[in-house]
């Protein structure tokens, strides 16, 4: 009963151990907790960062269009409402940074976040630097109310706070998978207008398009104009890395890998494209590098055989005698392809929709 | 019953399932974006025509230019014409194609605060279609299509 809920299904070859291994859980606990005080100390800096973005916003633009957790903000009071929400933003950052073991001053910063990011969003476009950050410090509200030494010495209270971390390096993943998925979906162009995203020149033609866009030209940018097809290689890599990123749920031994290639990644965007995402290298290495679900003893040759579409046929090449390519693949391989044709159905699902009416 | 570990699991699903449906919902231009949902389809399908939405300056202050000049040309308005401004045009460009009149007007009203050191601008809303790739090589355009001809003119709030 209930066998499809056996995450164990996912674990993939070399069954690598779960995140609640009992014997390591002290370690992992304050390896959490010291990643929960890393976030709050460069949430100071976020704080600033966000806050000097908000202000030059309101000083220059005087029209909103207002998001709705800041629905409570009239034209006429904007500015010295913004000012008091920037203040107040500022002050929840310091005090969470000196106070994060308490639940009420995690929640009254992740509040304050959540208010000046949807004040940030409200001058008529959209950008996605703060999400995840803004995600995490949701999620952190739900950690124990305690001081670190009463969390490590109870099991409840460890249990829970690991529990917090899954949920928060789910939700990281998840938001990869789906940029996967949307990726992915690409390789199928809708219409004339599109080129298909495993298309040799995909790449270049975001890429310029992009520089079209702001008119900065990055050096790889400017190579990729000349040369189309030599992003191909890393763009495919970059499909197959955030389509299967939510695999590294079940199998921790791939954190260290995907989140290195995901930090790489993110430096990639701004030499080719400009795009400077400061803090999303750190959320990686916090939560997937740097993850206390990490196994303690890392091998490149357990990572290489947890590998999506890859593990099961060098399991199935190394147990050859005992093994048929085709079980293989259905013991491992055919749950990460359900779960991953699942969370397609339902993301695509909107859109579908939507074309058919 | 049903394990502990289970039960987290399932929970841990569903939420994943009702975040990636509130925001692919939120996705369409019909159903804006639901902050902080994002379903981050970021560069997915790379555009074989690029449409690159512009404003094409006509008149300032009631005097007629002798050519129509590219916003970004104008060393008047060229100061403030920047990343934001351009998104925000390609912005009103898709809700215009979208047919979504409110929001189109919405844009409008938002990026015509960048006229604030004229008394009156006439404008047209211009697409242009290019293959990205021949466009920067080259500047070779595939088309060119005046959307709409608008009159923007101080008021007093302004």
């Amino acid at each position: 009963m209930n066998s499809w809920l056996d995450t164990r299904r996912l674990r993939g070859p070399g069954a690598t151990p779960g995140p609640y291994r009992a014997a390591r859980h002290v370690a992992m606990t304050r390896e959490a907790l010291f990643l929960v005080r890393l976030y709050y100390a460069a949430s100071l800096v976020l704080a600033f960062l966000l806050v000097e973005d908000v202000w030059a916003s309101t000083l220059s633009d005087p029209a909103i269009d207002p998001r709705w957790p800041v629905f409570w903000l009239q034209p006429e009071l904007m500015r010295a409402a913004s000012v008091g929400l920037m203040i107040a933003t500022m002050g929840s950052a310091v005090l969470a940074a000196l106070q994060f073991q308490r639940r009420w001053v995690r929640g009254v910063f992740a509040l304050l976040l959540l208010q000046t990011t949807a004040l940030q969003f409200s001058f008529g476009y959209t950008n996605h630097f703060f999400h995840i950050w803004l995600w995490l410090g949701i999620s952190f509200v739900f950690l124990p109310s305690a001081d670190h030494q009463a969390i490590i010495a109870s099991r409840q209270l460890r249990y829970q706070t690991l529990r917090v971390f899954a949920w928060a390096t789910m939700l990281i993943l998840l938001f990869y998978t789906l940029s996967g998925i949307a990726k992915t979906a690409g390789a199928i162009p809708l219409d004339g207008d599109s080129l298909s995203s495993l298309a040799p020149t995909g790449l270049a033609h975001h890429v310029v398009a992009r520089m079209l866009v702001t008119q900065e030209v990055t050096v790889m940018g400017q190579l990729l104009a000349e040369v189309p097809q030599l992003g191909w290689p890393a763009f495919l890599a970059v499909i197959y890395i955030e389509l299967f990123a939510i695999v590294a749920l079940f199998r921790p031994v791939l954190l260290p890998l995907f989140g290195t290639f995901l930090m790489l990644f993110h430096m990639g965007i701004w030499m080719f494209m400009g795009i400077g995402f400061w803090f999303q290298p750190m959320q990686v290495l916090m939560l997937l590098v740097w993850s206390p679900f990490r196994p303690a003893r890392w091998s490149l040759t357990e990572a290489l055989h947890a590998l999506p579409l890859v593990g099961a046929s060098l399991h199935w090449y190394g147990n050859r005698q005992s093994t048929t390519l085709r079980a293989a693949w259905i013991q491992h391989e055919l749950p990460v392809l359900l779960l991953i044709a699942l969370l397609s159905f339902v993301a695509l699902l909107p859109y579908v929709l939507e074309r058919l009416s | 019953m049903m394990k502990r570990g289970r039960y987290h699991f399932a929970a841990a699903a569903v939420a994943a399932c009702a975040y990636t449906l509130v925001a692919g919902y939120g996705a369409s231009y019909r159903f804006p974006e639901v902050f902080p949902f994002f379903n981050w389809a970021l560069f997915s399908f790379p555009p074989k025509v690029y449409d690159e939405w512009s404003i094409r300056i006509l008149a300032v202050n009631g005097r007629t230019l002798p050519t129509p000049a590219w916003i970004e040309n104008m060393p008047r308005f060229s100061g403030v014409y920047d990343t934001g401004e351009r998104k925000q045009v390609r912005e009103w460009g898709a809700r215009v194609q979208a047919g979504d009149a409110e929001g189109a007007q919405r844009q409008r009203a938002l990026f015509e605060r960048m006229f604030y050191s004229a008394r009156s601008v006439d404008y047209e809303l211009v697409v242009r279609y290019s293959n990205p790739i021949e466009r920067w090589r080259t500047g070779k355009l595939q088309d060119q299509q005046v959307i709409a001809t608008h009159r923007w003119e101080r008021t007093i709030d302004d």
